[in-house]
């Protein structure tokens, strides 16, 4: 006899013994969710049923089944929704917050390694600007401490890096329980050694950091200017890696970039293999919105992932969080978006960059960055020390205003188109082949932009 | 059973405990409240088996004992009665009320008879003050949808975590949220039914005492030291509706709630069918248009600053009334976050509290 016959049994039998309405209040969306040999669980709605079968039934259910199954000598209840007439009312709608809720419960961060579980090379999307950067973590996944070491990753901001160290962490994690293995941002890094500088207990982490054997620390650039970080990441540097044991390090710049950093833990950094993440292409971004909506198992148009995916370029966090906008919307309305709609939903997160840059803007960033005034920058001087910044100024103009090069001219002391043209040139040349020029222009642009938020 | 009782107690539990009390046919029993003598006080309870209500009173006890009796008969009956003692004494299921100048009889039930209200057995997770629980509860109620076609709408979702506690409800055409800043001390959201936290907050009244807050499976019980109301919880995933508040406004206009709400209410007599007012902001002043074909158009200006450009909404009115109604400060601030996009009010240079509307398509 199955759970099912059984307790449609001792209902037929309570149904006789008792009014309609006391039976349809006190048994309506019962169940016998589990039973063992000598007791079985019944599932009830609520606490007040719960409480009115165990006090003023259970005699009665247990002399019912005891009739058909002699063994049981208890019946137990417990307050659940497990009938399934109960989940055949829900509609469809409600079952996609449902999947939403496990994908969160399977993201947890696991407290011993500081890994998020949600993070694997399966859900990551692979395109050309991040092939480096994902074939070397999963080599280094496959052999920690034996291929590139230590392993050093750099690139802008939400374009993958900690998905990348945490997906390695996971997968080293995955193929051997045993390894110890340790994630944590620089910035968790430095609150916990001061910590210990506090308690006087320095020695204790550094002897806990020399037992890991997968080390991974994201936004490495934090500990610029912090010595005492510096100092213990330097030895523990050093005992794991004469210990091979594998350390990821990951960064928004390459290690030449990072400011005020020693030369000796520079020079530990780019001993292993530096690989970069740069911006993803059109059809890289489609494919990670599919991805992202797959896994949260919500279709949407192809109009509004071709929307989102031109729209937003720069970073795929805010990829996701338009999708998720659009996908959190829909379930509140409980219907699907058109591209209008979605249009205007995005408006706010798309009006932002569309700030336009003022030649002044450029001309004030380029000036702060070089430590020399916006006059010497304008004026007619020829001193070498106005005139790569000038020419970076007229590259900058032409990259970021599309000002036309005599209006350049212009601006800068008056100077005639085909000295713009040349700097413009010889910039655009230097950018290409340069790593040191590549990085100032990013730096300033950094500044531009930031200005331009505030 | 023999209790004597001031008949002004007896009144204020029966305000608590009477409302949630149904007119349910099928079951007769649930039209009454329990009367019954516990550790030397009397308890008085009800429930629709949704929610359940203990109240405890001081009584001078002569004999224990119990009885159902219903809910609206006895309540109309110590609304009227002229005396402060109310004597109230049982004989198997009926009850014999007396006082100085009259004597009573009415017919109840046995009180065996009536649903058992679960006990809390768990410790309280959290405590909190009266005024907290009634600020973190009352400026979200009315937005929780009215509807159960979507149970999980038709509660206050509520998120506890050690720094802060949210609330939040939606019936998906606005959303109110509010957040204090206490110790939630256990990391959790849970969704309320909406008529529990009626309840609550209508028990709470101006109390200003602590109020405990603890969980069993699938039950959450609030309780004092002079009642408890226990309930079960909404099984269920709230809309994850962070999402939908847009974190950057376009526009902001700061102007007085109380002349807005007047102007809207104004407005609201030129209302098409749909409800709509529109709504206009530009340097000169914050506008409130009213249209309708038969009846005529209305133009209202109030004074205030803006942020930004100006812009121009369709909203139903109703919805702004409720938010304005709710919001605390003399000064409301309005943003505009797009074309499409909600409307939100904040009250002036506080953020704990947040309410938005959806647009009409204009």
């Amino acid at each position: 006899m199955t759970k099912e016959e059984l307790w449609k049994a001792v209902l037929g039998e309570m149904e006789t013994s008792l009014s309609k309405a006391n039976f349809t209040t006190w048994f309506k969306n019962t169940s016998i969710v589990a039973s063992e040999t000598d007791s079985i669980v019944v599932s009830v709605p609520n606490g007040f049923i719960k409480e009115w079968l165990e006090n003023k039934f259970n005699k009665q259910i247990l002399t019912s089944i005891q009739h058909l199954v002699p063994e049981i000598r208890e019946v137990r209840y417990t307050i659940g929704n497990n009938n399934p007439f109960l989940n055949a009312k829900k509609d469809f709608s409600q079952f996609v917050p449902d999947k939403l809720a496990d994908q969160k419960q399977s993201g947890e961060v696991n407290p011993q390694t500081n890994l998020n579980k949600k993070y694997s090379f399966d859900s990551f999307v692979v395109g050309s600007h991040n092939e480096l950067a994902h074939a070397a973590t999963l080599a280094v996944s496959k052999g920690p401490g034996k291929v590139y070491n230590p392993l050093f990753l750099y690139g802008g901001v939400g374009l993958g890096k900690t998905h990348l160290l945490q997906s390695t962490g996971n997968k080293v994690l995955e193929d051997d329980p045993t390894k110890k293995i340790l994630y944590i941002p620089s910035e968790r890094l430095t609150q916990e050694i001061v910590e210990s500088v506090r308690n006087k207990s320095v020695e204790d982490l550094k002897h806990r950091y020399a037992k890991i054997d997968v080390l991974i620390i994201d936004d490495i650039q934090f500990i610029a200017g912090k010595e005492k970080t510096q100092e213990i990441i330097f030895s523990t540097f050093n005992e794991l890696y004469g210990k091979n044991k594998q350390i990821i390090l990951s960064s928004d710049r390459p290690p030449k970039a990072i400011p005020a950093l020693e030369e000796r833990l520079r020079s530990r950094f780019e001993g292993g293999m530096i690989a970069d993440v740069s911006l993803p292409d059109y059809e890289t971004r489609l494919a990670i919105l599919k991805m992202k909506s797959k896994q949260k198992n919500f279709e949407l148009d192809e109009n509004v992932y071709s929307y989102i995916a031109t729209n937003i370029q720069k970073n795929i966090r805010e990829l996701e969080g338009a999708l998720n906008r659009v996908i959190a919307v829909s379930q509140i309305y409980n219907k699907s978006l058109d591209l209008k709609e979605v249009k205007k939903l995005l408006v706010t997160y798309l009006s932002t960059p569309y700030k336009k840059t003022t030649p002044q803007l450029i001309l004030k960033s380029v000036s702060d960055f070089y430590g020399i005034s916006l006059q010497d920058l304008v004026k007619r001087s020829r001193k070498k020390e106005v005139v790569r910044p000038r020419q970076i100024a007229m590259y900058l103009l032409r990259e970021e205003t599309k000002s036309s090069f005599p209006e350049i001219g212009q601006k800068l002391g008056g100077r005639d188109h085909s000295t713009v043209i040349h700097a413009y040139e010889k910039v655009k040349t230097e950018e290409e082949s340069d790593e040191a020029t590549k990085q100032e222009l990013v730096l300033i642009k950094e500044r531009i932009y930031q200005s331009m938020d505030k | 059973m023999i209790i004597t009782i001031n008949q002004r107690k007896v009144k204020e539990a029966l305000a608590v405990t009477e409302k949630i009390v149904s007119k349910n046919l099928a079951l007769p029993i649930l039209q009454n409240v329990v009367i019954r003598t516990e550790n030397g006080r009397v308890k008085i309870s009800s429930t629709n088996l949704e929610i359940g209500i203990n109240f405890w009173l001081g009584a001078k006890i002569e004999e224990e004992g119990d009885v159902a009796i219903p809910a609206r008969l006895f309540s109309e009956f110590i609304n009227n009665v002229q005396s402060e003692k109310v004597t109230i004494s049982t004989k198997e299921n009926i009850a014999y009320i007396n006082t100085e100048n009259s004597k009573t009889k009415i017919i109840g039930f046995p009180a065996k008879d009536f649903p058992i209200i679960p006990k809390n057995k768990n410790t309280p997770f959290v405590t909190l003050g009266a005024k907290k629980i009634w600020q973190l509860f009352s400026a979200v109620i009315d937005s929780a949808s009215l509807s159960e076609a979507r149970p999980e709408l038709a509660g206050v979702f509520v998120h506890f975590s050690p720094t802060k506690i949210e609330s939040a409800a939606t019936d998906s055409f606005r959303l109110a949220e509010q957040v204090i800043y206490e110790n939630g001390k256990i990391d959790q959201s849970m969704i309320i039914p909406k008529t529990t936290i009626q309840e609550l907050i209508r028990a709470l009244g101006d109390r200003e005492e602590d109020i405990a807050l603890s969980l069993s499976e699938n039950q959450i019980f609030f309780s004092t030291s002079d009642f408890e109301i226990v309930s079960r919880l909404i099984d269920g995933h709230y809309p994850e509706y962070k999402r939908v508040i847009p974190e950057k406004f376009l526009s902001k206009y700061t102007l007085s709630r109380e002349e807005l709400e007047k102007s809207v209410r104004l407005a609201s007599i030129f209302t098409s069918s749909i409800a709509d007012i529109k709504l206009q902001a530009d340097k000169d002043g914050f506008k409130v248009l009213a249209k309708n074909a038969d009846k005529g158009e209305v133009n209202l200006s109030v004074p205030g600053t803006l942020k930004n450009g100006p812009f121009g909404i369709a909203v139903n009115y109703r919805y702004l009334l409720d938010g304005l109604k709710i919001i605390p400060t003399s000064q409301v601030e309005i943003e505009f976050t797009g074309e499409g996009s909600p409307l939100i009010l904040h009250p002036e240079g506080k953020t704990d509290f947040t309410y938005l509307i959806m647009p009409l398509r204009s």
